[in-house]
């Protein structure tokens, strides 16, 4: 395994230029619902499901193995955790980020049904059952003597 | 947290104590998500940890460590964007404020939640704050634009 040591004040360089570097063009802000569209070629649609996906995979990736070396251990992200993503523009491009991480017992689930919307179906039960399954394995590797 | 520690050696806790506070300052996080844009191409806002009595950046979100569930966050023309106010606050051990640059389209477009359990997506959802009536909406998400189609 090699050792990569790199100086951080260069990405600096190519990331803090300033507060107000940000843009939004007018048919971003005017938008009127950004999510869900029930319209257009599947392709499309398909290839931005991938995309979306594929940023948060490779991010959780990255932060994982950040800070589990940061850590000498697993971070808790491996067990729950909630990205938070925004659609962020400067002058040449628009991107998902990371807005926030969160990963304690106070992060909202959105989960309960809408006032009114009478065929919204609470995930709760999925979510639920995941992290139970994930906290017991958890809560076995941690209590595990011989695990290494 | 000293007794927190303590009760960490009868108990299992989860998030992990030793883990915890890195959790809350949310500096080590923004550093790595900093790291992390670089190396995918993404790109982040601006995010610079302030010292006591530093100028406010007129145009930035004030935001505060250890606090969670949007406690703690002055957006730009609101008021008691002063280190007067700001020190009005109860006081947490180790906690900061950051300027973090003004991201426009996350009132006006809403963010897209997603929840990772044993590291998979199973969820995601889409908020969206109504300032006039200070209320959330949300959806659960199945379907996606592109980044094109945002252009």
């Amino acid at each position: 395994m090699s050792l990569l040591l790199i100086d951080i004040s260069t990405f600096e360089l190519i990331l803090f230029n300033g507060y107000s570097e940000l843009l939004a063009n007018n048919m971003l802000l005017n938008m009127k619902d950004p999510c869900n569209p029930t319209e257009g070629d599947w392709k499309i649609r398909n290839d931005a499901k991938n995309k979306f996906m594929d940023f948060i995979e490779k991010t959780y990736e990255e932060l994982y193995k950040l800070e589990s070396k940061k850590i000498c251990g697993k971070s808790s992200i491996s067990v729950f955790c909630r990205f938070d993503i925004g659609l962020i523009q400067n002058a040449q491009h628009i991107n998902y980020f990371v807005n926030e991480v969160e990963r304690t017992p106070t992060a909202s689930l959105w989960m309960n049904p809408l006032k009114g919307a009478s065929t919204f179906k609470s995930r709760i039960g999925l979510c639920g059952s995941t992290f139970a399954n994930i906290l017991y394995k958890w809560l076995q590797d941690t209590s595990n003597p011989y695990l290494i | 947290m000293t007794s927190f520690s303590t009760l960490s050696r009868l108990l299992y806790v989860w998030p992990p104590v030793q883990q915890v506070n890195g959790i809350g300052s949310k500096q080590q996080l923004v550093y790595h998500l900093d790291i992390i844009a670089v190396k995918t191409s993404s790109l982040r806002p601006v995010t610079k940890v302030l010292k006591v009595g530093d100028s406010l950046p007129k145009d930035a979100v004030i935001k505060r460590s250890h606090s969670d569930c949007g406690q703690h966050v002055l957006m730009p023309n609101e008021s008691g964007r002063d280190w007067f106010n700001l020190n009005q606050y109860p006081k947490v051990p180790g906690a900061t404020w950051f300027a973090q640059a003004y991201v426009p389209t996350l009132r006006k477009l809403g963010e897209w939640r997603v929840f990772i359990i044993g590291g998979r997506p199973i969820y995601t959802v889409h908020t969206k704050y109504h300032e006039g009536k200070s209320t959330w909406s949300w959806e659960p998400v199945d379907s996606f634009y592109s980044l094109r189609e945002f252009q």
